[in-house]
């Protein structure tokens, strides 16, 4: 059986990642993927570390990784490792004329739908929370007939967060899509589609005209465009010259649809072999060493083989791990050893969602050593040539921290370091 | 001040009952309700109308209620009332010896129990366990609580009944033994102030010897918690009961698009002690999986629980012992007249009971209009020119549920709002089909509160209690009604924070399965992305 | 997750991922969405009999399946829909025609010159307008039926008695339309080692029917074929088919829409394939005929939507790999816009072309003159839109067995 080198199994940030890091280094990768990742649910940003400890003090990550517990997986990769991950991530996306900013060294804080500040670490220009708190004069961006977007919402809190000396106000753009109105409705994904296009950045552009007067900041809800590249925000800064920003929405979100189509190119022009709809169920293990992964598809069973594998089939939304009724959790392709706080009731969610400690089901999930190769819990590998990364690791709380797609990213980095040298 | 005949205390189901009667007798009625409405019992059952069957053996006196009232409440009640009727399943585990005696029971009480081969009771319903060894087809139906509230209210009205939510009763005062006002406080502005009356009613359900201890008088409710589990769709679209002694989790019952799981029976010191625990999941659910055995593979949507107002004379008697027969006490035998009590009984009967209260409130106020409340009912039914209409609007299958939810008044009113401003029809929450227009028509009117929190808008429109819990609606139905400059001057943070950890709540006691997943999603949006708990740099 | 339940709207938490991929939301703003129309209305519909007016928009494409992470079967819960809407509402004539290819070509076959004529007279009527009248899209040129049908190209060819034997299933497109197809699979088949059989009593492998919702059709054509493909496998035989849409009707979508009501539907799905998927099974196990003779030219591949949403990969594209001095690349563009007969119905032709967009200028700007697909109708689409030459993969393999020798 013809065997590649690598074999990701799953295609969210962390599999592409795995798979395009391992395809530079000249492997050949194997992604089989299922669904495609959260891409349309998070922002698009790559959050490194905000809240290490409690919700009240933030740090970037540089200053907080030594006070981190061992078990997380920053503890795990060390400062050095994380920094590489980065610097990969920050040169892919410069090759892919998307360029990303950012770095572990501080916190960039960018503007939310409801008028909050989010800190994150790697983001494209467009979000800036800084061109706010320059301006005299801020002017939030409405789209007539948007239903996921309410810049009199953003503009209450943005009074509390930036600041009531500044002067707000609301200009609306009509995007000329009468005909979605109370039967498809609009999203922010219309909006964005529709400044994928020249015509649709140059209405959008001579609408606010009227209105706007340079030199001053503008809030545009994530709508700059569905692709990588910045055309519909330099169009914007240079028609309106004025600072510009975008902020966070609710899903589906277009910067992670920019994200996602950045990789999607990218691994394909590194040469990964992208499979779809191809759920792994299972894998061939003999003597601790994975030989191949079953996956079904097309009604019957194919096997993939290769020299070595990585998991990063994600966590509770992707199926990466189960949660079964009686509260045990399993890691279904592998049965890895799984973490958790505890067998009690009560520790596995905190009465508060929005609580000032972490949710034990979400520090639960898989245990690796500082390869990403999976351990029980006595350090032991529990596998030879498997290795995972990603939300099914156990230690972080992606939500709590703010961490997500920074472990995501580091950890992948590694799984992909590690599985090379099989 | 503010002045009405009768102020009747409590907004569930038996309170809306009395204002309801009260209202069409001619009587000048106010209904007090501390918070929202239907919040307390009636609102956290399995909303079952019996036919009966259940008591048909133990107390055959509340079988015959039951099954005549339930009649009555299909007759008025059409529009808040499903008609799905009933099966009573013998599994091996339940005692043959019972179902003769059951079978017999039923016939004493008039209640039309008949039975069907069990190869048909599965293909009705192909949910079914086919371990079942006998089935009977009864005439239970599922009744909507929070709408039969609002009905009885729209009903009230058009006789001059008034009603004030967010308003808590926390005295009673009186002159000389005859009750003279009540002093209340609002629960948003705390604003205290006296409503001038000849006849208090306590209708408060478990907080009913709170009510009347404000004048030392004893009632002794004793709160019984029942958990009930709700299912993310509709596993059966028949009642179905277990058919033995009555006891624990042996009642399905569908409600629209979801099943209902019930219930459970624990003393409890207060009745808003409500947080489940997973411990009682595990006991419904293996309770449950005898009568469907794929039970555990379905989504739990949440998990709540509410407390039964169980009056006892004697202090000791609790549980499943205790009558759920209902007591009327005339306090002028404790020395103070003008006050009333109304304690136990089930929402089946509701209307009786309000009847027979009615009838003392008349007698002492000299009234002597007879009781019209089983002739008439509740509101009228939807226009079909309006379902057609709405359909040009609406997705379709979100028309219908969206009428009978409303009501015709209301139903009319939105579907204006919608031909007025197109931007109106977008819909807010998808997973219940709520759009603007409807959360719109429903803040603008409340005429019953001096404000109102997300919470609310979701028990009168169903928003968020979908398949996604909220996660898109919280922010949407925020934003939109920030853009109308409604809510004001609510914290937009807070209110939204407030609204998912309500849904949290019901879902934290079942966190597996594709349950877990959404709370992933939940968390992602709101914590994750939006950063709901704050930050500034 | 239970794959057994996943006919449950359950599963679905709202997380808007079909929404993104679905290429009819991205083109109009009427349709409300798969999330909408597929699951929501899944739910609430037990209190409405009326389905979404949108509906009829879902092009049945598959793409929303290919990035649900749920399992939920959205395509086929708007199938089901769509076909309870047609149990209280007529069906059109031209959704007759369209739901029904192999009656057509059933009748051509049997009466003299009868695709000659059947093709003469579509291009008449379309310059008189009968074909737009009658709800047809007569922007572009309707399928040709050719002169002589598959079955009966292969009765007349002497194909050399193997050991090796598969089955195919030819499907509607290649028996009436593209037969020349079908005999190029033949030969490279046979360079195999692989004598191929057929059965003439297959039927309709009922997709069309599915889209146009003849659900109770689509059911008998089914368990028609089920029963007479399970005695193929009875007998040994794997089934083979070079149609994208009949492979995932007959490995996944019988299973997805009738569980229950037919028998040995999982267990049939083993033995049939995908033709490129078979011969890279055989690869792999190195019993491949590798004796590929040069083809010196540079194609795009174009991926079909019913293609990837089996979850076998792109094997045709595999194969054509191994061919020497082919030069060939995956357009990786999104879906054509066609879908099947979606694409020939007046009222959606803009759509599909506005939906295909997208590839047809990658095509150009490529500036190959041939694109390779494996689904019939893609190629029509392709050929229409970018007004290049269009192949089947197999077509190309032959090609290159023959160079050899």
């Amino acid at each position: 059986m013809k065997a590649c080198d690598v074999v990701v199994i799953g295609g969210g940030i962390s599999g592409i990642l795995a798979a395009i890091a391992a395809a530079k280094k000249g492997k050949s990768v194997t992604m089989l993927r299922y669904g495609y990742g959260a891409f349309e649910i998070g922002g698009g940003l790559i959050d490194l570390m905000a809240y290490p400890n409690n919700k009240k003090e933030s740090s970037s990550l540089k200053n907080c990784i030594n006070t981190l517990p061992n078990d997380h997986p920053y503890s795990k990769l060390g400062l050095q490792r994380v920094e590489a991950a980065v610097e990969f991530l920050l040169e892919l996306t410069k090759e892919e004329g998307y360029a990303y900013e950012g770095s572990v060294d501080e916190l960039h804080w960018v503007p939310t739908a409801v008028g909050t500040m989010k800190p994150t670490g790697l983001y494209p220009k467009s979000f800036d929370a800084q061109v706010l708190k320059k301006a005299d004069t801020i002017y939030l961006v409405d789209f007539k007939g948007l239903k996921d977007y309410y810049a009199k919402l953003t503009e209450k809190m943005l009074n509390k967060t930036i600041g009531k000396d500044k002067k707000y106000e609301i200009v609306t753009v009509d995007p000329r899509m009468e005909d979605a109105i109370g039967g498809r409705d609009i999203m922010i994904m219309d909006i964005a589609r529709w400044l994928d296009t020249k015509e649709g950045q140059k209405d959008c552009a001579n609408q606010l005209q009227a209105f706007v007067k340079p030199g001053a900041a503008i809030v545009f809800p994530q709508v700059l465009g569905t692709m990588p590249s910045y055309d519909a925000y330099d169009k914007m800064k240079s028609e309106l010259q004025c600072d510009i920003t975008e902020a966070l929405c609710i899903p589906p979100s277009a910067a992670g649809m920019r994200l996602s189509r950045l990789l999607h190119n990218a691994a394909r022009k590194h040469g990964v072999k992208i499979i779809e709809k191809a759920r792994v169920n299972s894998a061939v293990i003999t003597d601790g060493v994975c030989g191949a992964v079953v996956v079904s598809g097309g009604g019957k069973e194919h096997t993939y083989a290769a020299k070595s594998f990585i998991l990063v089939t994600g966590g509770y939304y992707s199926g990466g791990l189960e949660v079964l009724d009686n509260n045990k959790i399993i890691e279904p392709i592998f049965n890895l050893p799984i973490k958790i706080m505890s067998q009690k009731e009560d520790e596995w969610a905190n009465v508060e969602l929005f609580s000032n400690q972490k949710q034990p089901f979400s520090l639960a999930g898989v245990m690796v050593n500082h390869e990403m190769c999976p351990v029980n819990e006595k350090g032991e590998k529990v596998l030879k040539n498997v290795f995972t990364a990603g939300r099914n690791l156990c230690g972080y709380d992606f939500c709590f921290e703010k961490s997500g797609n920074g472990v995501a990213l580091a950890s992948a980095y590694q799984a992909a370091a590690s599985a090379m040298e099989v | 001040m503010e002045k009405a005949t009768v102020i009747v205390i409590g907004g569930g189901a038996t309170g809306v009952g009395i204002l309801r009667d009260l209202a069409m007798r001619g009587v000048d009625t106010m209904l007090l309700e501390m918070r929202d409405m239907v919040n307390g019992s009636s609102s956290r059952y399995h909303g079952l109308l019996h036919s009966g069957g259940r008591y048909a053996v133990k107390d055959s006196e509340a079988g015959r209620e039951c099954i005549e009232e339930n009649m009555i409440l299909r007759r008025i009640g059409k529009h808040c009332v499903e008609a799905t009727e009933g099966f009573f399943v013998r599994l091996p585990e339940d005692d043959p010896a019972y179902e003769k005696e059951w079978v017999e029971a039923c016939k004493k009480i008039n209640l039309p129990a008949i039975q069907l081969d069990p190869m048909e009771a599965w293909h009705l319903e192909p949910n079914l366990t086919h371990r079942a060894q006998a089935v009977y087809r009864v005439p239970d139906a599922a009744i909507d609580g929070f709408r039969m509230a609002w009905q009885n209210i729209d009903s009230a009205k058009r006789y001059g009944g008034r009603v004030k939510t967010y308003t808590e009763v926390i005295r009673v005062n009186s002159s000389n033994g005859q009750v003279t006002s009540v002093t209340v406080q609002d629960y948003f502005t705390k604003q205290k102030y006296d409503i001038e009356c000849d006849f208090v009613v306590n209708a408060a359900g478990p907080w009913a010897g709170k009510v009347a201890g404000f004048s030392n008088i004893p009632v002794n409710v004793q709160p019984d918690r029942g958990t009930l589990i709700a299912f993310n769709h509709r596993i059966t679209s028949r009642i179905v009961n277990r058919l033995h002694k009555s006891s624990d989790g042996d009642i399905f019952v569908p409600h629209g698009s979801i099943t209902i799981l019930g219930t459970t029976s624990r003393a409890v010191d207060s009745p808003e002690d409500t947080q489940v625990t997973t411990a009682e999941v595990e006991y419904l659910l293996r309770i449950g999986e005898l009568t469907f055995e794929d039970l555990r593979g379905f989504r739990i949507l949440r998990a709540f629980c509410g407390s039964r107002p169980l009056y006892t004379a004697d202090a000791d008697a609790k549980g499943r012992g205790v009558s759920r027969g209902f007591v009327i006490l005339d306090h002028e035998h404790d020395g103070l007249r003008g006050f009333a009590s109304i304690c136990g009984g089930k929402f089946t009967t509701y209307r009786l009971m309000a009847e027979k209260m009615a009838d003392l409130v008349c007698r002492y106020i000299n009234n002597t209009t007879v009781c019209r409340t089983a002739e008439e009912e509740l509101v009228p039914d939807i226009d079909a020119v309006d379902i057609k209409k709405a359909r040009k609007y609406f997705p379709s299958f979100g028309v219908k549920l969206a009428a009978s939810r409303l009501g015709q008044q209301k139903f009319k009113k939105v579907i204006q709002r919608m031909e007025a401003e197109p931007l109106k029809r977008e819909i807010v929450c998808e997973c219940e089909n709520v759009t603007m227009a409807e959360i719109e028509e429903m803040v603008t009117t409340t005429d019953t509160a001096s404000d109102y929190t997300l919470s609310d808008i979701r028990r009168k429109t169903r928003m968020g209690m979908g398949t996604c819990q909220g996660a898109f609606c919280t922010f949407r139905s925020m934003g939109m009604l920030a853009q109308n400059d409604l809510m004001k001057d609510h914290d937009a943070i807070a209110e939204m924070k407030d609204f998912l950890q309500a849904r949290y709540k019901g879902i934290s006691p079942v966190m597996w399965g594709n349950t877990i997943r959404e709370v992933e999603l939940m968390r992602g949006i709101y914590d994750g992305v939006l950063n709901i708990g704050g930050g500034i740099d | 997750m239970d794959e057994t339940k996943i006919n449950l709207p359950d599963c679905c938490i709202s997380c808007t991922a079909c929404i993104t991929a679905c290429p009819v939301t991205a083109a109009t703003h009427k349709f409300r969405g798969p999330k909408m129309v597929g699951p929501v209305q899944s739910r609430l519909h037990f209190a409405d009999d009326e389905m979404d007016s949108t509906l009829y928009l879902c092009s049945n494409c598959k793409n929303c399946d290919i990035a649900c992470p749920s399992s939920v079967p959205i395509s086929t819960m708007n199938m089901l829909a769509r076909a309870k809407y047609y149990e209280t509402h007529k069906h059109t004539q031209r959704d007759a025609i369209l739901g029904h290819p192999e009656k057509m070509g059933w009748l051509l076959e049997r009466m003299p010159l009868g695709a000659f004529f059947a093709n003469v007279g579509a291009s008449i009527g379309t310059s008189l307008g009968m074909v737009k009248a009658m709800g047809l899209a007569d922007e572009r040129p309707l399928p040709q039926f050719a002169s002589e049908t598959f079955g009966s190209m292969l009765k007349r060819k002497k194909q050399a008695v193997l050991d090796k034997k598969v089955v195919f299933f030819p499907g509607c497109v290649i028996n009436y339309n593209e037969p020349q197809v079908g005999m190029d699979f033949v030969e490279v088949m046979n360079q195999n080692g692989y004598e191929v059989l057929t059965e003439d009593d297959f039927v309709c492998c009922g997709s069309p029917l599915v889209t146009t919702g003849y659900m109770a059709e689509a059911k008998r054509n089914a368990t028609k074929n089920s029963h007479l493909i399970k005695q193929c496998i009875d007998k040994g035989y794997p089934i083979l088919t070079i149609c994208t849409s009949c492979s995932l009707m007959l490995v996944q979508e019988y299973h997805e829409l009738f569980q229950d009501e037919i028998p040995d539907l999982e267990e049939n799905a083993k033995h049939i394939f995908d033709a490129s998927e078979f011969l890279m099974d055989i690869a792999q196990q190195d019993q491949l005929n590798t004796n590929f003779g040069e083809v010196n030219h540079k194609f795009i591949y174009h991926a079909p939507c019913h293609l990837r949403a089996q979850g076998i990969g792109l094997p045709s594209l595999e194969l054509l790999r191994l061919v020497p001095g082919l030069q060939i690349d995956d357009i990786d563009a999104g879906c054509c816009g066609i879908s099947g007969n979606y694409g020939y119905k007046a009222e959606n032709y803009e759509r599909s072309m506005k939906i295909g967009k997208n590839l047809v200028n990658a095509v150009k700007e490529s500036c190959v003159d041939t694109v390779l697909t494996d689904c019939g109708t893609c190629r029509n689409q392709i050929s229409h839109g970018a007004q290049v030459k269009v192949k089947h993969p197999m077509t190309i393999l032959a090609e290159s067995y023959k160079n050899k020798q």
